[in-house]
């Protein structure tokens, strides 16, 4: 069984912190380790001796990660105005009151 | 001449779709949960999901209203959709006004239970030194009354508090004093299991409106294997102090919580059925808590989380057969209640 699987993003294209949230939620199955060379990301997964499933598994499932926090970083940016609009609705009559008074 | 516009006419304005906040997961196979800024949350296949995050949605598409309907679409210039979520993200998150509402007072460490499962680290009866001072008692009633909070509950918690009521005793009387000098309702629970109850303790409970919430892991031979006493009678105990609690404080002043060992795994049905014999309308099924006794014991290493689930889902099917049935047959409005934390 192999132990370790490399997988190379291009840096001008890809974002290091949806690298890192992908690498997060592969813990139960593998740790990983990123490094910069030569414009790419080099993600290094080491499969833990718990994990499941195979390295190739574990590999598409980095990639499915990786796509799921590319396209979260997308809607955060393109909803953030609403999200303040929404978020000031909400809690924006209380930046006035006093601290520690209930309405 | 129609008297209404033809169906067209009630679409949206042409006015740009735009997204609103929302969090997803994958799904089991290739479907996505799809939750919005207040958890209301729909499943989409990998296409519509994919529709959804590309706006490639028109009216009359279905996926068009299901995202509009569960707010995570809206139009250019449409307000009612921002204060509506705003409403309920300030409903959602209004506790976050009253903070530090709960008070636990670890009344003393001392148990004459030996459990173990437990989460504390319980001392032996002998040991006086583990209770907890009057002065320490003081000063965290005072910490307590200092809580932003309109409205405190203070929960004495052990080891088992009973064996240290008289401080008990102090705290209420001391709370009842100083919270309404300071605006507050202070609310009493004692998380005891219930083996020292007496007619006094219980008159005290009477008198100042405090709550009881004890332990029952199901039928006697259950219950006394996960929780061994001295005289191996904990159930017994237990069951009458149930018992007289409900008589003197009311039916709805004790409560029960169970916690799952590997020999209850099995026994969902049992535990159930006692704790409806009992006149107890809800049960907590809780799995064990990773701290103290419970990992030095390797109790926790009994179970993993996916026999946890099997047992929480019989017990959920089980308690909504039990409900459907009382219903059908009584047609009573008392309902059995499940909680318990799944995860």
């Amino acid at each position: 069984m192999v132990d370790a699987i490399t997988v190379e993003f291009d840096e001008a294209v890809q974002s290091l912190d949806a690298l890192n949230a992908a690498a997060y939620r592969l813990l139960d199955a593998a740790s990983c380790q990123i490094e910069k060379s030569g414009g790419k990301f080099v993600c290094r997964l080491t499969l833990k001796n718990s994990a499941k499933q195979d390295s190739e598994s574990i590999r598409s499932r980095f990639l499915d990660c990786v796509t799921d926090e590319n396209v979260r970083e997308r809607l955060a940016v393109k909803t953030e105005p609403v999200r303040n609009l929404i978020l000031s609705l909400a809690f924006g009559s209380l930046a006035s009151q006093p601290s520690g008074k209930s309405e | 001449m129609s008297r209404f516009q033809p169906a067209e006419a009630y679409h949206a304005t042409e006015t740009s779709v735009q997204l609103l906040p929302f969090r997803f997961e994958r799904a089991g196979s290739g479907g996505y949960l799809v939750s919005n800024m207040v958890g209301d949350f729909l499943r989409l296949t990998s296409d519509e999901f994919n529709r959804l995050v590309e706006l490639n949605v028109a009216p009359g598409d279905d996926l068009y209203e299901r995202a509009y309907a569960n707010h995570l679409i809206t139009r250019a210039g449409q307000v009612a959709q921002h204060q509506i979520l705003a409403m309920r993200l300030r409903s959602r998150l209004a506790f976050l006004r009253e903070p530090s509402a709960l008070h636990m007072f670890v009344v003393t460490l001392r148990c004459e239970h030996s459990c173990p499962y437990c989460q504390v680290s319980r001392q032996s009866t002998d040991r006086t030194r583990f209770d907890m001072s009057e002065e320490i008692a003081e000063c965290a009633l005072t910490i307590a009354l200092e809580s932003p909070a309109s409205r405190i509950k203070i929960e004495f918690q052990g080891g088992e508090p009973l064996l240290n009521f008289p401080l008990i005793a102090k705290i209420v009387q001391g709370a009842k004093v100083q919270g309404p000098k300071k605006g507050k309702q202070v609310d009493f629970v004692i998380a005891s299991n219930l083996a020292l109850l007496d007619d006094a303790i219980l008159s005290f409970c009477k008198t100042n409106e405090i709550l009881l919430s004890t332990s029952l892991d199901g039928p006697e031979d259950l219950h006394n294997r996960n929780r061994p006493r001295p005289g191996g009678n904990s159930y017994e105990l237990a069951v009458k102090g149930i018992k007289a609690a409900q008589q003197a404080l009311g039916k709805d002043r004790v409560s029960a919580l169970m916690t799952t060992t590997e020999p209850s795994l099995d026994r969902i049905e049992d535990i159930i059925d006692e704790y409806v014999a009992l006149g107890l309308d809800g049960i907590f099924l809780r799995p064990l808590s990773p701290y103290g006794f419970a990992v030095k014991t390797k109790q926790l290493q009994k179970y993993d989380g996916n026999r946890w689930l099997d047992f929480y889902k019989r017990g959920l099917r089980y308690v909504l057969d039990i409900n459907r049935k009382k219903h059908k047959v009584h047609q009573e409005d008392e309902w059995m209640n499940l909680m318990g934390n799944a995860a």
